[in-house]
Formats: C-alpha cells, sequence, structure tokens
C-alpha cells in the first residue's frame, strides 16, 4: 500500500510541475472552467430557462456534446482491437494514451448529463437499490450502466498499468487484459446504446432509423481515431513520447475507411427520406434546405459534409495525408465535421418538426456556451494532467524504485507475436 | 313517462337570451309559477299520448340521473297565449312587422314559416308533424323529428353540452339552448388568446400563414 | 359566459407580499388566535422553510431531499408532506388549500372522446385547463394545444396552434385539440430512467413530482407534445390558485420537473368532469368510464368512427377523436 500512496503522490506532483508553456496551458484552460463553472451556478438559480431550450426543443447543445463524446470516448476501442486483437505492436505502446483519452472524454459526457439535468439534486434517484432505477426498460438507465461500466473498466486498466509500471513490474496479463477484451464490446455497447436513446424513439421519425445506431459508431470511429493522431502527434512533439508513424498510419487506415462508411451511411439516410418524400422526411428537408423559412441548420449541414468529404479524400489520397499539415487539417475537419453531423445536426432535427407539426429554430445561449466550452476545458484539462503523469511512467522516468531497473517482460518461445510491454 | 324537470345547478352555456334567475322571490315569479302549474297541469294531459313518442334518454350510469334542464319558464315571451289568446291566428305567410320582427326564419331552406312548428291552435306549444303538441322544454323531440341522427347522439349524450359528474346527477341541454330554431347556426365566438410563442424561437409569417402548398417549403 | 381575459392584467397589478411578509402576518394571526408557543413555533419555521423553497432559489429542505418516490410513502409521510405542502401554499399565497392523493376507483378506467365536428376552437379548454390546474401564465404553461387544421387534411405540418381570429370557427378549418392522451403503452414511462412517471389503475398517467430528475426524456419520447417542463420557477398570482389539490395532478410544482394533463384527476376521482370538459362550450368533450357500459364514451366508440392520433406509433391512447 505503500507503493500505491507513493504512486499517487509521486503522479500528482509530476501533475503539478512543468515547464512555463504548461502553466500558462493549465491558466488558459483553467481560466474557461471557471467561466464554465458561473455560468452554472447562474443556471442552477434561473433555471434551465439560462439556455435556448424550449418545450418544443428539450434537448440542445448539451446533449449534442454529450452524444459527440460518447462517440469519442467509444473510438477508444479502435486503438485497442488493433493492439491486443491482431497485436499490433506499433500502437501498443499507444494504447494507454487513448484510454486515457476515454477517461477524459467520459468525465466530460457525465458532466455533461449533470448540467442537463432539471434536478441535479436529485441524482442519487438514479442509483439502483438506492433510487428507483427503470431498467431494463429506460434506455438511459442502460446509459448509465455503460458509461460508468466503461469510466471504470478504463480507469481500472489504465491504473493498474500505469502503477505496475511505475513499480517497475510487469503487468500480469490476468489482471487487465480480460478487462480489455470487455472494454472492447463495452465501448462499442456504450455508443450503441446511446443511438438507441435516439433510435427508439417513435415520436422522432427523423431518429427512428435502423441505421442510426451504424451511423453513430460509424462517425465515432472517424472522429475518434482523428483526434488521436493530433493528440499522439501533440504528445509526440511536446512530451517526447516516441509514437511511431505506423501507429499514426494505422488510425489514418482506420478513419479512411470509417469516414467513408459514415457518410455512405447518411447519404443512404438522405436518399432514404427523400426519395419517398413523406413526413417524416420533413426533418431532413429542415436540416438540408430548410423548412417554411427556418433555415439555421443550413449551412452548417452543408459545411459538416464539405468537411467530412475533405477528410474522406485526404485520408485515402497518399499524396495528401503524406503531408503532416494536410493530414492535421483532414483530422480537425473530420473531428469538426462529426461534431456538427452528429451533435448539432443530428439532435436538433430529431425536434423540428415538433410531433405537432411546429417548425421552430434554436441555437445555443450564451450560458450553455460558456458551460460547454467549460467542460470541454475540463476534459482537456484533465487529459493533460493525466498525460503529464501517464507519459514519464511510460517513458520509465517515473518510478517507485528510480535507481532499480524494470522487471524484463516474459518472452513465451512458441508464440513470438504476443503483446509486449515494452519497458524502456 | 314525462321526463323528470327538476331544477338542477345551470352549466356554462354561454345563454342566448338574458335569463331569469330561479331565485327571485318577486310576483312576477309567482305568477309563472301559477302558469307553470297551469302548463304542468297541461303537460300532463300531452303525456298521455304514444310511448314511443318520449324521448328515452339513455339510461343513467350507474350512480346518477340524467336531467334535461327545462327551458320554458326562462323563456322572456312565454306564455305566448298571454297576448295572442287576444287576437285570431294570421296564417298568411308573412314577414312580422308588428312584434317578433327579429324572428326571420333561416332555418335550413326555409320553407314554411312560424305555424309551421307553433301550433296555431295552442300557441303555448310546438307542434310535431302528426299534429302532435310538445312543450317548450320538450323542443328536441321537434327539432328530433327531422334530424333523426343528431336527435339519436343527442338521446346518448353524445351531442349537446353535458355538464354534472360523470359518475353522478347529469345535466343535458334542450336543442334551442344552443340552436335558435329560427337560426340554428351556433354562434361563432371568439376564442381566446393563442398560445405563448416559444421564448426563443420567434415565429416566422410562414408558420400562421393560410395558404399552403402542402409540401411545407 | 365571455371570458375576460383582461383579469389577468388586473390581478398583476396588485403587489403580493413576500413570502417573509406573509409569513409574518400568519404567524401574529396565530399567534392572535392560538397565543400557544408549540404552533407559533411549528407555523413559523414552516413559513421559514417554505419562504427559503418557494421563492425560486430551488434549494431543497432536507426533507425534500430525502423524500421517497411517491409509491413507497407511508399514509404518515404522506400525511406529513400534504401538511407541508398547505403550509408553504399559505405561507407564500395566502391562500388555505387542500391537498389528497384521491385513489384510483375500483373497476374505473378513463377515456376521452373529442368530436372534431363541433370543437370550433374556441380555447375555453385551454384556460380553464390553466386555471383548475395551476399552471403559470409567465412564463406560460399549457396542457392543452388547439391545433387548427385545414379542412381535408391531418396534415399537422400545415396546421397552427397560433390561430388568431375575431370568431372561432374560421372558414375551411377545423379544430384538434391535443393533450395526454394517457396511452396504454406510453413511451413516456419507458423512456424515464427513474420512473417517475407511470400509468395507474384507472389509466392516468401520473408524474411524482418530486420524484423527476428532469432530464426531459420523457418529453422527447411523447409523440403527442403532450408533456411540459418548468424551465424556470412558475409564479402563479394568489386570486389564481386553485385550493383544491392533487398530490399527482395540480398542487405546486417547481423548477426543473416535468408535469402534464392528468384528465384533473383531482376531481374526477372524486366523480366529477375534468374541467376542460366542463369549459367547452360546444359540447365537444366526453369523459367516462370504459367498464360502463351505459356511459357516453362506450357509445362513442361502439357507434361512432373513432381514430386516435398516430396509431402506428401503437402507443393505445385513451384519447379518441371522431367526426358526429
Amino acid at each position: 500500500m505503500r507503493s500505491m500512496l507513493r504512486f499517487a503522490t509521486a503522479t500528482t506532483g509530476a501533475m503539478i510541475k512543468g515547464p512555463r508553456g504548461y502553466y500558462v496551458w493549465l491558466l488558459f484552460l483553467s481560466a474557461w472552467v471557471v467561466l464554465g463553472l458561473m455560468a452554472y451556478l447562474h443556471q442552477l438559480k434561473v433555471g434551465l430557462h439560462a439556455t435556448n431550450m424550449i418545450d418544443q426543443v428539450p434537448w440542445g447543445a448539451y446533449i449534442a456534446n454529450f452524444t459527440y463524446l460518447v462517440g469519442m470516448a467509444a473510438a477508444a476501442v479502435m486503438l485497442v482491437i488493433p493492439a491486443y486483437v491482431y497485436h499490433d505492436h506499433d500502437l501498443h505502446e499507444v494504447v494507454v494514451l487513448g484510454e486515457l483519452l476515454a477517461v477524459a472524454v467520459l468525465t466530460m459526457c457525465l458532466m455533461f448529463v449533470m448540467v442537463d439535468i432539471g434536478r441535479p439534486d436529485r441524482f442519487w434517484h438514479l442509483m439502483p437499490f438506492l433510487g428507483r432505477f427503470n431498467w431494463p426498460i429506460s434506455m438511459l438507465a442502460w446509459d448509465v450502466i455503460a458509461l460508468n461500466g466503461y469510466l471504470v473498466l478504463n480507469f481500472y486498466i489504465t491504473t493498474y498499468l500505469l502503477y505496475t509500471k511505475f513499480c517497475g513490474k510487469q503487468p500480469e496479463r490476468k489482471k487487465y487484459v480480460p478487462f480489455v477484451f470487455i472494454a472492447i464490446g463495452w465501448a462499442v455497447s456504450i455508443h450503441t446504446v446511446t443511438a438507441f436513446l435516439y433510435s427508439g424513439m417513435g415520436s422522432r421519425p427523423h431518429w427512428n432509423a435502423a441505421i442510426l445506431a451504424p451511423r453513430f459508431l460509424a462517425s465515432a470511429f472517424a472522429a475518434g481515431p482523428s483526434l488521436m493522431i493530433v493528440a499522439l502527434s501533440i504528445i509526440r512533439d511536446r512530451m517526447k513520447f516516441p509514437v511511431k508513424d505506423a501507429a499514426l498510419n494505422r488510425l489514418r487506415q482506420i478513419v479512411a475507411v470509417t469516414m467513408l462508411i459514415n457518410l455512405f451511411f447518411f447519404f443512404s439516410e438522405i436518399f432514404t427520406e427523400l426519395y419517398t418524400f413523406k413526413h417524416h422526411a420533413a426533418s431532413m428537408r429542415y436540416l438540408l434546405f430548410g423548412l417554411k423559412g427556418h433555415n439555421k441548420l443550413v449551412p452548417y449541414i452543408w459545411m459538416a459534409m464539405a468537411l467530412d468529404v475533405f477528410a474522406a479524400v485526404v485520408f485515402t489520397t497518399k499524396k495528401l495525408y503524406s503531408n503532416k499539415r494536410i493530414l492535421m487539417a483532414a483530422c480537425l475537419s473530420a473531428v469538426v465535421g462529426v461534431w456538427v453531423e452528429k451533435g448539432m445536426g443530428l439532435v436538433i432535427p430529431g425536434f423540428v418538426p415538433t410531433p405537432l407539426g411546429e417548425v421552430v429554430d434554436y441555437s445555443p445561449s450564451f450560458t450553455e456556451f460558456c458551460v460547454s466550452a467549460g467542460i470541454w476545458a475540463f476534459g482537456a484539462l484533465l487529459y493533460t494532467l493525466l498525460l503529464k503523469a501517464a507519459v514519464p511512467i511510460e517513458l520509465g522516468k517515473l518510478r517507485l524504485n528510480p535507481g532499480t531497473p524494470d522487471e524484463a517482460p516474459v518472452e513465451p518461445a512458441h508464440h513470438a507475436a504476443e503483446p509486449q510491454e515494452a519497458s524502456r | 313517462m314525462c321526463v323528470a324537470l327538476p331544477l338542477a345547478g345551470m352549466g356554462s352555456t354561454p345563454p342566448r337570451r338574458p335569463l331569469r334567475t330561479p331565485q327571485s322571490r318577486g310576483r312576477a315569479t309567482r305568477a309563472l309559477s301559477l302558469l307553470a302549474g297551469v302548463l304542468g297541469a297541461l303537460s300532463l294531459s300531452a303525456c298521455e299520448e304514444p310511448e314511443h313518442l318520449h324521448t328515452k334518454l339513455a339510461p343513467p350510469s350507474a350512480t346518477g340521473t340524467i336531467v334535461i334542464l327545462p327551458r320554458q319558464s326562462l323563456l322572456p315571451t312565454f306564455p305566448c297565449s298571454r297576448c295572442h289568446d287576444d287576437r285570431a291566428p294570421n296564417p298568411t305567410e308573412r314577414r312580422l312587422v308588428e312584434f317578433h320582427t327579429q324572428k326571420v326564419l333561416l332555418h335550413g331552406s326555409a320553407k314554411g314559416w312560424c305555424y309551421r312548428c307553433h301550433s296555431q291552435d295552442n300557441i303555448d306549444k310546438l307542434k310535431l308533424q302528426d299534429g302532435t303538441l310538445v312543450s317548450f322544454d320538450e323542443a328536441y323531440e321537434l327539432c328530433g323529428s327531422c334530424h333523426g341522427d343528431k336527435f339519436r347522439d343527442f338521446k346518448a349524450g353524445i351531442h349537446g353540452l353535458t355538464t354534472g359528474d360523470w359518475n353522478g346527477d347529469r345535466q343535458r341541454r334542450s336543442c334551442p339552448n344552443c340552436h335558435d330554431p329560427h337560426n340554428p347556426r351556433f354562434p361563432a365566438m371568439t376564442p381566446e388568446r393563442p398560445p405563448a410563442q416559444p421564448r426563443t424561437a420567434p415565429m416566422h409569417a410562414a408558420d400562421v400563414s393560410e395558404d399552403s402548398d402542402g409540401e411545407g417549403h | 359566459m365571455a371570458k375576460d381575459t383582461d383579469t389577468t392584467c388586473g390581478a398583476a397589478m396588485t403587489p403580493i407580499p413576500s413570502a417573509a411578509e406573509r409569513a409574518e402576518k400568519l404567524v401574529e394571526s396565530r399567534l392572535d388566535e392560538k397565543g400557544n408557543r408549540r404552533s407559533f413555533l411549528k407555523i413559523a419555521g414552516a413559513a421559514v422553510a417554505a419562504a427559503a423553497t418557494g421563492c425560486g432559489t430551488g434549494a431543497p429542505t432536507s426533507e425534500e431531499f430525502f423524500r421517497q418516490h411517491y409509491q413507497k410513502l407511508t399514509d404518515e409521510d404522506k400525511k406529513r408532506i400534504f401538511a407541508r405542502i398547505e403550509e408553504e401554499v399559505l405561507a407564500t399565497k395566502g391562500v388555505r388549500a387542500h391537498v389528497a392523493d384521491p385513489p384510483p376507483m375500483d373497476g374505473v378506467q378513463f377515456a376521452y372522446a373529442l368530436n372534431l365536428s363541433v370543437c370550433n376552437g374556441s380555447r375555453r379548454c385551454v384556460e380553464a385547463c390553466a386555471r383548475e390546474n395551476n399552471l403559470p401564465d409567465d412564463p406560460e404553461m399549457r396542457y392543452i394545444r388547439v391545433l387548427e387544421m385545414e379542412a381535408g387534411s391531418m396534415d399537422f405540418e400545415e396546421a397552427t396552434a397560433y390561430y388568431e381570429h375575431d370568431k372561432v370557427p374560421a372558414h375551411d378549418k377545423f379544430y384538434l385539440p391535443v393533450q395526454c392522451n394517457q396511452c396504454d403503452n406510453p413511451p413516456c414511462t419507458k423512456a424515464c430512467p427513474v420512473g417517475a412517471t407511470w400509468k395507474e389503475k384507472d389509466g392516468i398517467v401520473v408524474v411524482d413530482y418530486n420524484w423527476c430528475i428532469g432530464c426531459r426524456f420523457c418529453i422527447v419520447a411523447c409523440p403527442y407534445y403532450a408533456r411540459r417542463f418548468n424551465w424556470s420557477e412558475p409564479e402563479i398570482p394568489p386570486d389564481r390558485i386553485n385550493p383544491n389539490m392533487g398530490y399527482l395532478s395540480n398542487r405546486p410544482r417547481h423548477k426543473g420537473v416535468v408535469e402534464k394533463c392528468t384528465f384533473c384527476l383531482h376531481r374526477t376521482r372524486a366523480g366529477r368532469d375534468p374541467a376542460c370538459l366542463e369549459a367547452c362550450p360546444t359540447g365537444a368533450r366526453k369523459f367516462g368510464n370504459l367498464h360502463d357500459p351505459n356511459s357516453e364514451i362506450r357509445e362513442i366508440i361502439r357507434s361512432k368512427r373513432v381514430f386516435v392520433l398516430k396509431e402506428d406509433l401503437a402507443t393505445l391512447p385513451r384519447f379518441y377523436y371522431f367526426f358526429a
């Protein structure tokens, strides 16, 4: 237990010490967090009236962000599968970093839910046995289990791996590999459950489509790895963590496929809705062309599609993706494009027209913007802190017993391709 | 079997004519009560008519009685015989210029005139097609003799304003409560104010426009 | 009776004493009446608690924070809670209310029918419901929404709830009021993650306002736009308070919770008609017990061509429409 305490203090120490640029970054993020907190306190005082949500549009920026971020969290599995299932060594080294991103992103998801509900003081009502948990009928109940479970899984796996490495030991396979495989299935399930929140709604024909869950997963697996490419590039540059080009390339390959699938799914939905031109297509018409003079979302969705297409083109064209700058632009393009297309571009059209045929517009209020920005900043802050502790451990710079060399990994003779924790 | 005529509470129908309050204790009321007694006796005689002519309302629910609220005693010009006993009936179809000038018949094809429904021989009664006389309280018999579908619905409680308790006593209203027999179209009303506009989503003219191309563009 | 919509303006201009002032007055009058120190403390405590909670800060008392789901409350709990609510209404509004939770009647399944040939869009039902159920004007909340539909079409996209005319019915339009259908297969009760909304034995779908966490998933799930959310603290002038309150229907709600039409269960479970039915000037609304073979509602379903909205969603509404 002494070593656990040392682990806690050492990691905390790593988090709070750094070069000046690091403090500037933390300060910058903290300022946004404080802004978000103040905005949230205002919202607590006056009620959700502080947002631009109305009975016609009961979910807005908060749940749009939540939906997008659940996908991001699920996308960590796009690192885990190649590393653990296909024994891709290059990705293996960065898996922990991807899982830490999942931890930070999941925290943001839970925060977005907390700021959205009208009575956060009644959060205990959601707890099984303590409150009343409408499982298995309510999809939100499933989502509570899925998200918290995934958070616990990832937190455990990363903490275990980092802790054992910190102690200079080899992790015991049976203590983490089964959980990794559970996490693979669980990651797919968190985003499927979140998609089922939407696709199960008969009241919202725009979402009530079988393709919604596949679309969610495809777009998540396009945006997530794109963000990982950006994050890993920054980590490689700023924190001197050796990320192999092959690892980034594997991520690029993944996005190339998933972005094309995502575009195909979106196109498939557009065709099905518009060819029949039935009333259920009203939401799609609102999104793409505007309805009865309301066309707030039209420029955004077309921009999102352009960004997605740009990303797809770059990711599949060697001449383009070999250029680092263009690759970064394409990654950001995918991240933003999917955010628009899946966040605001999916949640809001689901409500327009209302079940009684009313057409309204929605855009986030200043409070919503500040709170959302605050949560994003918090997530970035959390990820920064986690990396600040994890990277030195991975690099061998942070150890329980600094002088002692690490335990050598055991090399089974019969399976040369077995995943190994490379020690440095 | 006579329809029960107790005085139950009035509902919230907009009155077509000014009603006198039943609670007033003036001489007019005493005179009316006397006349009501006379008419009651007369209507008893009308009750001796064949059974099938008198309306059977749908059986009451488990606990309550159903009552058709009386109107006769509330008609301002009733009893008609007060004036009409002094003069002989003039069956010439014409536009009235001295009294009842507002009673211009706009009922359906407006064939016939006053004596189509009002009995020439007994001005205090209404006249069914076969000559049977009914009181003003039973005007629904006359209306129902042509408007059979609506009458059937009325008897079942489907048509017409009903007040009271779903699980207790209920009150119905005779047709002329809402439909002036001389101009039966239900009067247009001023509606209450529309719902408040969505707080953050101001309406466009297209949202409440009259014309529609059916496509929502 | 013609509705004078200006009465609300008059009421709003009368200065309403603050909760603290009312509490003080109340305490004084109680002291005069009884001179009893214990009751003074009780009332003062309740008034202070009410002032702390009822004034828009939304901070719950410790009792409210730990309060269990309605279905887990004992009779003792209910007595205490109802008394607390009555004290709060008295302290904050000066109105003596009576809160109860009438149970469903045995052998009763409620249903509603609406005659579309006869509804003239007067919206009397909307306003009567607002008065009966203590719905605020600012921000406006109305359970019933009357759609003005194009003659010959059931297309909601061509309909509007915002019609304004000197006289109704307007030419070539018909009117379709929509409120909670108390579905037999309600999507809202499936959606709620904490079970704060459920279908009672007599068919009414209710909400426990103290259990609802305000996630609004039920609003997302409802295909009839029947459920409403308190985006801010509702304020009702004292002279518009209906003191006959049901715990699951029209007792005061606070910000952050969902509510909806309950078929006026505080009335209908006592045998009375819902407020909307009583207010309807044309007799378009019919209500009753499906189990009673002599009821109007049974006759309508038997003999009229009734239909429900969005039948393809298999919600099995209890609200039938017909043309007669």
